[in-house]
């Protein structure tokens, strides 16, 4: 688990979340979640505006093996997606915490961020799961 | 995580009260596809338990999100239904498959108290054992594999003398965090198996909707079978209707001795 990024946060249910610095946050799936996805085929965002709580629904990411949920990691106004996964969404694979990414937030409180993990924790995380 | 035929044994022991609902084949095929999405939404809220079940739906075609986004994909569900094959969406992944009568569905669901608390291997596993135990009881010897130019093509389908019998696929939804902050999930297996359907028209239709909602993909007609097929002069004597009925009852006396063995 050390090729998790310590710049980033994560929760429990396998997403990162970058903080921008200026009131909102990318997010994306682990590198342990893609691995445990197989093959990812499809991945359905949703639409720019929608308000998200935490743990709101946010999508599906489909992959050979199953298809899954994705969740809002922390509660915000959806200001971008990654439309280019429409194409390419196997970048969800090959680059998780680049290129693969998700969505970004405008945050609706920040007071949120400090219940995320950070790396270290998400790694215990990841470890008791196995 | 390593040794997915443990791990499927792991899934049937790990509840120690599975209900199975056997369905007759429902009239309208939207509510035989919607009661799947449901069941399993009542699985994750923890307002049911572990449960199976064994379904069939009348003539439609079943697609997924991912092919609703293909150009020309309201063109081909209007043209389709107006067939008499209505275009319906599913919530799992794969390629659009037929549903008819003689296809037998078989769908697995239960609540998982971390994310991926089994591996997806061994939930497919754990699918598909009841079936291969069905097809056993009547002299077939399936085993998994993929099988290339199949639609809806993947390493868990079940394959009888190199020829798809069952497509298989799997859903992954959320539970709400409890109050403990565990993130809690509830998964649903959901397969396939042509017993008295025509494999070659059912490709034809996936084929044909495809065409119309402009993809370029074209399946293989002819490395998909069925059991009919497969027992050939065995099943001979049966009326049109016999043969799925004793696959559904076997298929719920091998889920029955596995879920009771767990």
């Amino acid at each position: 688990m050390s090729n998790n990024p310590s710049e980033l946060k994560y929760v429990a249910s396998h997403e990162w979340i970058r903080v921008e610095g200026d009131g909102t946050v990318t997010v994306g799936v682990t590198d342990h979640a893609q691995d445990l996805l197989g093959d990812v085929v499809f991945v359905e965002l949703p639409e720019v505006g929608a308000e998200l709580a935490n743990g709101d629904d946010a999508g599906v990411v489909e992959s050979v093996k199953a298809a899954s949920d994705i969740y809002a990691p922390i509660s915000g106004e959806v200001i971008a997606i990654n439309e280019a996964l429409e194409d390419t969404p196997e970048n969800v694979n090959s680059d998780p915490y680049g290129d693969g990414w998700f969505f970004k937030l405008k945050l609706t409180d920040e007071a949120e961020l400090d219940a995320l993990l950070d790396a270290d924790g998400y790694a215990t995380h990841c470890e008791s799961e196995a | 995580m390593s040794n997915p035929q443990s791990e499927a044994a792991a899934i049937f022991a790990a509840y120690p009260r599975w209900r199975l609902i056997n369905e007759p084949i429902s009239v309208d095929p939207i509510d035989g596809l919607q009661r799947d999405t449901a069941l399993l939404k009542e699985v994750a809220a923890g307002k049911r338990g572990a449960t199976a079940r064994i379904w069939e739906n009348p003539q439609s075609l079943v697609v997924t999100r991912r092919e609703t986004r293909f150009p020309s994909f309201k063109d081909a569900q209007i043209q389709l239904g107006q067939e008499g094959w209505p275009v319906l969406v599913r919530e799992s992944g794969g390629t659009a498959v037929p549903h008819e009568p003689g296809i037998i569905h078989f769908s697995l669901m239960f609540r998982q108290e971390k994310l991926f608390q089994f591996s997806m291997d061994a939930v497919y596993e754990a699918l598909c054992e009841p079936l291969q135990m069905a097809l056993a009881s009547l002299g077939l010897t399936p085993g998994y594999g993929e099988v290339k130019g199949s639609y809806c093509d993947g390493k868990y389908n079940l394959v009888v003398d190199g020829l798809k019998i069952t497509g298989t696929a799997q859903r992954i939804i959320g539970a709400k965090k409890s109050d403990d902050g565990v993130q809690r999930s509830a998964v649903m297996a959901q397969s396939m198996l042509m017993v008295e359907s025509d494999p070659v028209a059912g490709t034809d239709v996936v084929n044909r909707f495809y065409q119309l909602a402009g993809s370029e993909r074209v399946f293989d007609p002819a490395v998909s079978t069925s059991v009919q097929h497969r027992m050939a002069e065995r099943a001979a004597d049966l009326a049109p209707g016999e043969l799925t009925l004793l696959v559904r009852e076997r298929l719920a006396e091998a889920f029955t001795q596995l879920a009771e063995r767990g």
